[in-house]
């Protein structure tokens, strides 16, 4: 079963899943609580169902390569990153507050958290986080910043912001500066693009690239075919939601706080 | 037509120089700089005549002492030139702390003369084309930006100054600041600073290296992400780089350097391959900024950037230092 359903609905239709005995594919983020994500990842480990969470980014070659060189040393020694996750404000149940669960910074947070714990083979320990309401008139935020710190020392800015106006070309970006004592990587994931000038549609950009979606599921069959464990998995899920969580913890508090 | 001491013949004093005499081929240069090679180098090139800053600040037709020498010296060489009667343009950033910014502007205010830091981003075409759009409302208001000011670490600083931290203030102070010079300009004043910096920067180490990141949050609610860095590795192709985004209330208005080439060259001689590019233009915006300046002598007018604007920068830089230094965020009022 394939859960995209709205992010505070993803436990009910995980545990109705795994109840029956079906495996499961859940967007992201895999819920908006910590409660809920944990008794996901609970049930679905009662009911021996795979449980694979759609962080489709970490699937793509780009991402794949940076983990080799940082791997093989090429960068140095790691010392800060730089992470922007752009796009437009999407509508509908994403800015409802409560089937959303928040605005950009519970959307557009966890992919490069992700990605980073992946690349990095690290977790995220403490959070600064600032945001507003400052473009739309939505009832929750559309433009956030992150100030991260890791568990191997280093720490990370991200920019989660529904920031794209409708007048731009593409849609987004999830792009990371690597920043090492040796050498410095700059990752644009989906800079993959074509320009398109149409009278009748205007201009825009048209990816190209590798299908990250389709390399996701590909995946998910292979799970479910031999049997091995997904490579992003709920605890993958769980861990991004913490960071998500303390983010907003952190602008409540007004100060830096422990994820 | 003006008689123009500049102190120090580094990098900024070559581009002054150079601006100075296009302004009006007829102003004269005096060059102050310890190291005589390179007042030399200077006064060959630009017809400058070397002196010693004694002899500069006695000379009653020199009417302009403009000072490109590392920053911990500026505060001295300031007020001294302004209690001379000199007017003085002084090179960015005005100084390490505030203390010393405010006995600038002091002694600019006691002494009735020009006083202008050199926050030239404001004159670059790029950067002053954002402050018109965003004045035309466009884009709307403008609520959010990211900027990027960095490239390989500057060691061509006499001595490695800028490995000092003590002596350069890092890279917020030294490089960063152009940034919050111009959002402070663009969207107000700053309200609170989150910031983090890896200073692996020792004197002895030739290649130095420096990274900062930095949250503002603006009165007016606005946020901004900085990042500076001198972290990138020597000896590239291209080694600096600006990039920006500013997003407002009905679009966005964006830039970078990767975009900005009008020129590439690649050239392989005696096997040597060379690959850069540019874009060359007629409008310098050192020039640019210097022609204000002098304006402003001329016509009694205020200049575009006063003591007390380049103290407000400054304490952005300085807020994002303690930032980094505290591992929290810091209030503006905290700095002072």
């Amino acid at each position: 079963m394939i859960v995209t359903s709205e992010n505070s609905t993803h436990r009910k239709f995980v545990e109705i899943a795994a109840g029956a005995g079906k495996h499961v594919l859940c967007e992201k983020p895999i819920a908006t609580t910590i409660e809920d994500a944990e008794a996901m990842i609970e049930i679905c480990r009662k009911n021996n169902v795979k449980l694979q969470m759609a962080f489709p980014v970490r699937y793509s070659a780009s991402v794949r390569k940076a983990r080799e060189i940082i791997a093989g040393g090429l960068l140095g020694e790691i010392v800060s990153l730089v992470g922007t996750n752009h796009g437009r404000m999407p509508g509908g149940w994403f800015i409802d507050p409560v089937l959303g669960g928040g605005g950009a910074v519970m959307d557009h947070t966890v992919h490069v958290v992700d990605i980073v714990r992946w690349l990095l083979n690290c977790e995220f320990t403490q959070v600064y986080a600032t945001y507003g309401t400052m473009i739309h008139d939505i009832p929750v935020e559309d433009c956030g910043l992150e100030m991260f710190k890791l568990s191997t020392g280093q720490y990370m800015t991200l920019d989660c912001s529904w920031s794209r106006p409708k007048a731009h070309p593409y849609w987004g970006d999830v792009t990371l500066h690597i920043v090492g004592t040796e050498g410095t990587l700059f990752l644009d994931v989906f800079n993959s693009k074509i320009e398109v000038y149409s009278n009748e549609k205007g201009g825009r950009w048209d990816n190209y690239g590798d299908n990250l979606d389709s390399l996701m599921i590909e995946e998910f069959l292979k799970v479910l075919r031999e049997g091995k464990e997904p490579f992003t998995d709920g605890n993958d899920g769980l861990q991004s939601l913490k960071a998500v969580t303390a983010a907003y913890k952190s602008f409540r508090e007004g100060k830096v706080v422990e994820i | 037509m003006h008689s123009i001491a500049i102190l120090g013949a580094g990098m900024m004093g070559n581009v002054h120089a150079r601006a100075y005499k296009a302004i009006d081929q007829k102003n004269s240069l005096w060059i102050v700089d310890p190291v005589e090679s390179r007042a030399k180098a200077i006064s060959d090139k630009y017809g400058a005549t070397v002196a010693s800053f004694e002899e500069v600040l006695g000379k009653g037709g020199v009417d302009i002492v403009d000072i490109c020498t590392p920053t911990f010296t500026h505060r001295e060489l300031a007020v001294r030139a302004l209690e001379a009667g000199k007017h003085v343009f002084c090179e960015k950033p005005v100084a390490l702390k505030i203390e010393d910014a405010r006995a600038m502007d002091w002694a600019a205010k006691k002494s009735g003369r020009k006083f202008m830091v050199g926050h030239v981003v404001r004159f670059f075409p790029q950067y002053a084309r954002v402050g018109e759009l965003a004045a035309a409302g466009d884009v709307g208001e403008i609520v959010m930006a990211r900027v990027y000011r960095g490239g390989s670490f500057p060691s061509h600083g006499v001595g490695n100054w800028f490995a000092n931290t003590a002596k350069s203030g890092g890279v917020f102070v030294d490089l960063s600041i152009h940034d919050f010079d111009f959002l402070r300009k663009l969207l107000g004043p700053v309200k609170t600073v989150e910031a983090r910096s890896v200073a692996l920067s020792s004197e002895r180490k030739k290649d130095s290296f420096d990274h900062g990141m930095a949250i503002l949050r603006f009165e007016s609610g606005a946020l901004a992400h900085i990042e500076g860095s001198w972290a990138e590795p020597a000896g590239m192709p291209v080694n600096f780089g600006t990039f920006y985004e500013f997003v407002g209330t009905k679009g966005m208005i964006t830039n970078s350097y990767e975009r900005e080439t009008t020129l590439r060259l690649q050239t392989s001689i005696d096997g040597k391959p060379k690959y850069s590019q540019e874009n060359p233009a007629y409008f310098d915006p050192y020039t640019e900024e210097l022609k204000s300046f002098i304006l402003s002598i001329e016509e009694d007018r205020e200049v575009s950037v006063n003591g007390q604007e380049a103290i407000e920068s400054l304490r952005v830089a300085l807020a994002a230092n303690l930032s980094a230094e505290l591992l929290r965020p810091v209030e503006l009022s905290e700095v002072f």
